[in-house]
């Protein structure tokens, strides 16, 4: 399990993925989530999750809402409706990347 | 598996050990260390609470850099905010605000230089710079913003300080350190009315960034 450098670019792909596919969710569950789907080969680390789920806020993309649970304060993030349209735009790009980036390793292998 | 009222405490102790951790992020940090220790002791960790209070901040968060690396985009995102705010105000209502700007700023610098008027001047902005505070306090209750609160009122506390800064350092500060004719009762009413017109700005820029921080954030 590592942190992977790599995710930089793709945090906040991933998290509006996420939240796209449930409904709110707070931090800790983020990373959960994260983990069990790549069955813990990527962990989120937590100094990059909360800027970027700040930034993604900031920027409108995100809103949040505050509930009381076991006595402590937790902070849900959900998709807005920009958020929610801003989704399948960054999916792609994401996609679209990965493939030029097969593209380019596949050319250096084919040199070799 | 819950973490008891008394290891709750100890996490909140140790959290606040760290001074920068301020505003929001502590709560979301607070809930993120005890959210971590529950689903360890749900793994059927045994250890001592101190011990999994330290491996969390150590080496989840990253120690004081790591929360450091939390802290200060946000802190700054915060500014920002409130900066993009600042300029909105600036720039709505720009020809309304632009002629009553005008007609002030035109007045005072025909209005002849009286002593009693720079008192009145004066005393207006230091008056206006509690305005922030005191709505802080109008919203969330005077012992909650300045003393037991969530720190996150503490913190939007402080952001109400600058133009209290502004009015003190424009009044007794030069009082005391500047010679006669640069003492703050000898300035051109002019300037009052451009700092009373900044401040206003600021302060409504900052009421409106308050009403939709507590919109969400009822905590």
């Amino acid at each position: 399990m590592s942190a992977n450098p790599l995710l930089k670019g793709t945090l906040q792909t991933i998290i509006l993925k996420l939240l796209e596919n449930k409904e709110q969710m707070y931090g800790y569950e983020i990373t959960q989530k994260v983990k069990e789907i790549t069955a813990g080969e990527i962990k989120l680390t937590e100094g990059a999750l909360y800027p970027a789920l700040h930034k993604l806020e900031a920027e409108g993309l995100l809103e949040t809402n505050i509930e009381i649970v076991d006595n402590r304060v937790r902070k849900y993030y959900r998709l807005t409706e920009e958020g929610g349209n801003e989704v399948s735009i960054k999916v792609n790009q994401t996609e679209a990347f990965i493939e030029q980036l097969q593209s380019l390793l596949n050319l250096k292998i084919a040199m070799k | 598996m819950k973490l008891t009222d008394q290891e709750m405490s100890l996490v909140n102790a140790r959290l606040k050990k760290y001074r920068n951790v301020y505003g929001d992020i502590f709560e979301e940090i607070y809930d993120h260390i005890v959210s971590t220790i529950e689903t360890k002791r749900e793994g059927g960790d045994k250890r001592q609470i101190s011990v999994l209070i330290k491996e969390v901040l150590d080496v989840d968060f990253g120690g004081q850099k790591g929360l450091m690396m939390i802290l200060l985009p946000r802190a700054s995102l915060i500014r920002s905010i409130l900066w993009d705010e600042f300029v909105a105000e600036i720039k709505k209502d720009k020809l309304t605000k632009l002629l009553c700007s005008s007609l002030i700023l035109g007045v005072s610098l025909i209005v002849p230089q009286s002593s009693v008027l720079n008192i009145i001047l004066f005393v207006s902005c230091f008056i206006i710079s509690f305005l922030p505070l005191a709505y802080l306090c109008y919203l969330k209750g005077i012992k909650q913003v300045l003393f037991t609160g969530p720190i996150a009122l503490r913190y939007m506390g402080g952001f109400a300080l600058p133009p209290m800064n502004i009015a003190v350092v424009a009044g007794f500060t030069i009082k005391r350190f500047c010679a006669d004719n640069l003492q703050p009762i000898n300035f051109p009413a002019f300037l009052y009315c451009l700092l009373l017109l900044c401040m206003l700005l600021y302060e409504v820029s900052f009421i409106k960034f308050c009403n939709q921080k507590f919109k969400i954030e009822h905590a």
